[in-house]
């Protein structure tokens, strides 16, 4: 005698519910596979440049900055940290890192200052129809070409009939040498960065200063803050994300400063950098000693000490920001 | 402490005028309410008074100061904003002590007002907290004990509990009146919400379209509304409001057939001209049983039950004619699409002008207020009469 299951509604709902799950299974991973395929089909582009162009040479950098590998003896001979041990034993390497730090710490107070100086300024003193004109007065600097205008920057740096000396003589001040000179060739390049680089730190801050309630400013004033206590103490903490991204930027920026020095004090200029190395930062030497004198390993060991250095800076100042700044 | 007087103030932008020529004054220790719909210049005059925004005409006193150019910062105002306009990156501490620190307080003292403030708004245990670990009740006592640690001459509060849930808002109305009556100062007290109105205020200034309507205690603007705007925006629901023509019918007063009113009111509604505007409470209507001065023929529409009361939504006359509401008891039985007949007492009329939408007083021996038919809520001991009818409708709301 055999054992009949009577098949009832319940089960048979049951087994088309099993097998309809089956089914829509089935069909949910055949469609994220399709998704996936997709996604990454419009990533391949992108990924690929990247990866030519990108990932590739910055493992390769990190290969042959333990090789010697020059222009004439593209080798294989392993030297291990030789490279790094001549780098530290050259006067211009260390002078190179001392210039790229002068201009960093100079260049990132005067762009959070002007900038947000600028900023405030605009956002002040302009109503909303003639605020777009100044704005985009402000921020035109930032799409022209580098190089181009470096080039202009030149000329008024010129110290014999240049726009800079004009300027300084019709003030009465003493007229400089500029990119003649030693002292004063890297503060006319901060000039022409500054210049160039500012207009998208103003729109940065505008943008922050924008999202700072106004009410916050009503009971200040309300509570008779003064301009400067309302400043220090409700905007600057309120903003401060901003500014943290800011002093990120300009210091990368900084530290990776080339074309508008290699523009005005390098290749016009015999391609060293300003009168005695004056001008020639950690960026500007890894280009001069593998293109000019040939030494990729030696360049490439001073790019990795270069990404340590701008990679340790960025590692202490979100330490210090992740403590300092307000996040809303 | 100071009074406050404003005279002809107004504000105007461009072309645009927001307020036009507000002459309120509040004594010294009262809460005057500016109570309107969106967009009718309450705030605007309160920013005015607060020196956030200049006056484009008229004149801002306090006591006998002229406070015109006088900066925000040197007016003595503690203001509460709708959203609390806390200092986000600041303790409650620090948010109540900034202000007194800015006016040249020093350390030890401001602490010591700040923790009497917080003894007194019970936010001892949250000093050391941000506004984002607070709730929304918490936030607003802050708000509150900022604008008052620093002893306003004038409090002024802008729609301060428009943030909040229903039960919340009822709860911190309550606390607002307990700690008005604790720390009487100067407010101007910006609403939009009746019940917050009536319930709180001395006195309320209702505004329509930049212009004060009426100016009065909470009993005076529900039982007397200087005008149909004024009765048809407080109440809740608000004061049903017709326009006819009119003819005399013997002992009554008939309006298009379908409103009866008795004769005595003929020298009110005969100054008006050949047409005049009748306005009757929902709750001051009933169902007529047999005849009666005032009798209002009406179809009905739809039914709410409350609970408590119905809530009968119908047309005046035929089903093509003026909506109205009525607001009658729970147990009567009103079918839909039937006629029904309503009266009110006859003091419970009232008449405008309709071109000057003015109300028209009665002849001078009528009494001047008349009494509710039908109180629907008991008065409060601690309270005026006029709070525990807001109260009502606050709950109804």
């Amino acid at each position: 005698m055999s054992l009949r299951i009577p098949l009832t509604r319940g089960r048979v709902r049951q087994r088309l519910g099993d097998w309809g799950r089956g089914a829509t299974t089935r069909r949910l991973s055949a469609r994220r596979v399709r998704d996936h395929l997709a996604a990454y089909g419009l990533l391949f582009p992108a990924l690929a440049v990247f990866t030519v162009f990108f990932y590739i040479p910055a493992v390769y950098l990190l290969y042959i900055a333990f090789f010697r590998w020059t222009i004439l003896s593209p080798g294989t001979t392993f030297v291990g940290f030789q490279n790094f041990r001549i780098l530290f034993e050259q006067p211009l390497f260390w002078g190179s890192l001392a210039t790229s730090a002068y201009y960093t710490l100079v260049m990132i107070p005067a762009t959070v200052l002007l900038a947000l100086g600028i900023a405030l300024l605009l956002r002040a003193g302009l109503s909303a129809r003639r605020g777009g004109l100044w704005r985009g007065a402000v921020f035109l600097p930032h799409v022209t070409p580098v190089v181009a205008t470096s080039i202009i920057w030149v000329w008024i740096f010129n110290p014999h009939f240049g726009l800079a000396n004009a300027v300084l003589s019709a003030v009465h001040l003493p007229q400089l040498l500029w990119l003649e000179s030693v002292q004063w060739a890297l503060p006319a390049v901060m000039i022409d960065s500054l210049w160039h680089s500012l207009g998208l730190y103003v729109i940065i801050f505008l943008a922050a200063l924008s999202t700072v309630p106004r009410d916050l400013l009503e009971v200040a004033r309300l509570d008779g803050a003064r301009r400067q206590q309302v400043f220090a103490r409700i905007i600057w903490p309120l903003i401060s994300p901003t500014t943290f991204l800011v002093v990120l930027l300009a210091t990368v920026n900084s530290w990776q400063a080339f074309s508008q020095i290699f523009t005005m004090t390098g290749g016009p200029h015999g391609g060293a950098g300003g009168p005695a190395f004056s001008t020639t930062t950690d960026a500007l030497l890894v280009y001069q000693t593998a293109f000019i004198y040939g030494n990729f390993s030696l360049a490439a060991a001073m790019s990795l000490i270069l990404f340590a250095i701008v990679m340790s800076i960025t590692v202490v100042q979100k330490w210090i920001s992740d403590r300092l700044v307000f996040y809303r | 402490m100071a009074a406050i007087r404003l005279h002809n103030v107004g504000k105007a932008y461009g072309q645009q005028e927001v307020v036009r020529s507000v002459n309120v004054t509040i004594a010294e220790g009262e809460l005057l309410a500016f109570l309107g719909p969106s967009g009718c210049g309450k705030t605007s005059t309160l920013r005015m008074i607060a020196g956030l925004d200049e006056v484009t005409t008229g004149e801002v006193w306090f006591d006998h100061r002229l406070m015109n150019d006088v900066a925000a910062g040197r007016r003595n105002v503690g203001m509460v904003f709708q959203n609390y306009a806390l200092y986000p990156h600041m303790t409650v501490f620090d948010n109540l002590a900034i202000g007194l620190r800015w006016r040249g307080a020093g350390r030890a003292d401001a602490r010591r007002q700040v923790e009497a403030i917080a003894e007194l708004l019970d936010l001892g245990s949250l000093l050391a907290r941000r506004p984002k670990e607070l709730s929304g009740g918490e936030r607003q006592r802050v708000a509150l004990g900022r604008a008052l640690i620093k002893q306003p001459a004038v409090s002024l509060m802008d729609e301060p509990l428009s943030n909040l849930d229903a039960v919340l808002r009822e709860r911190m109305r309550m606390e607002l009146a307990r700690l008005h009556q604790r720390l009487p100062v100067t407010t101007v007290y910006v609403t939009h919400d009746q019940a917050e109105a009536l319930t709180l205020a001395d006195r309320v200034a209702v505004m329509q379209g930049g212009d004060v309507r009426q100016v009065g205690t909470p009993l005076e603007i529900y039982n007397r509304p200087a005008d149909s705007f004024v009765a048809g925006f407080v109440g809740s629901p608000g004061m049903n409001l017709f326009t006819r023509s009119w003819t005399v019918d013997g002992d009554s007063i008939l309006l298009e057939g379908a409103l009866r009113l008795p004769r005595e009111l003929l020298d009110q509604v005969g100054s008006s001209g050949p047409t005049v505007t009748v306005g009757l409470r929902p709750e001051h209507l009933a169902p007529a049983a047999g005849d009666a001065p005032v009798e209002l023929r009406c179809h009905v529409e739809t039914v709410e039950h409350l609970g408590s009361h119905q809530q009968v939504h119908a047309r005046l006359g035929d089903p093509t004619g003026p909506r109205l509401i009525a607001r009658i008891d729970a147990r009567m039985v009103v079918s839909r699409g039937a006629g029904l007949v309503l009266t009110a007492p006859t003091e419970a009329v009232h008449l405008f002008h309709p071109a000057t939408t003015q109300r028209i007083e009665p002849a001078p021996a009528a009494p001047v207020a008349p009494p509710l038919p039908r109180p629907r809520a008991a008065a409060d001991a601690s309270r005026s009469p006029a709070a525990g009818l807001a109260r009502s409708q606050g709950r109804s709301a």
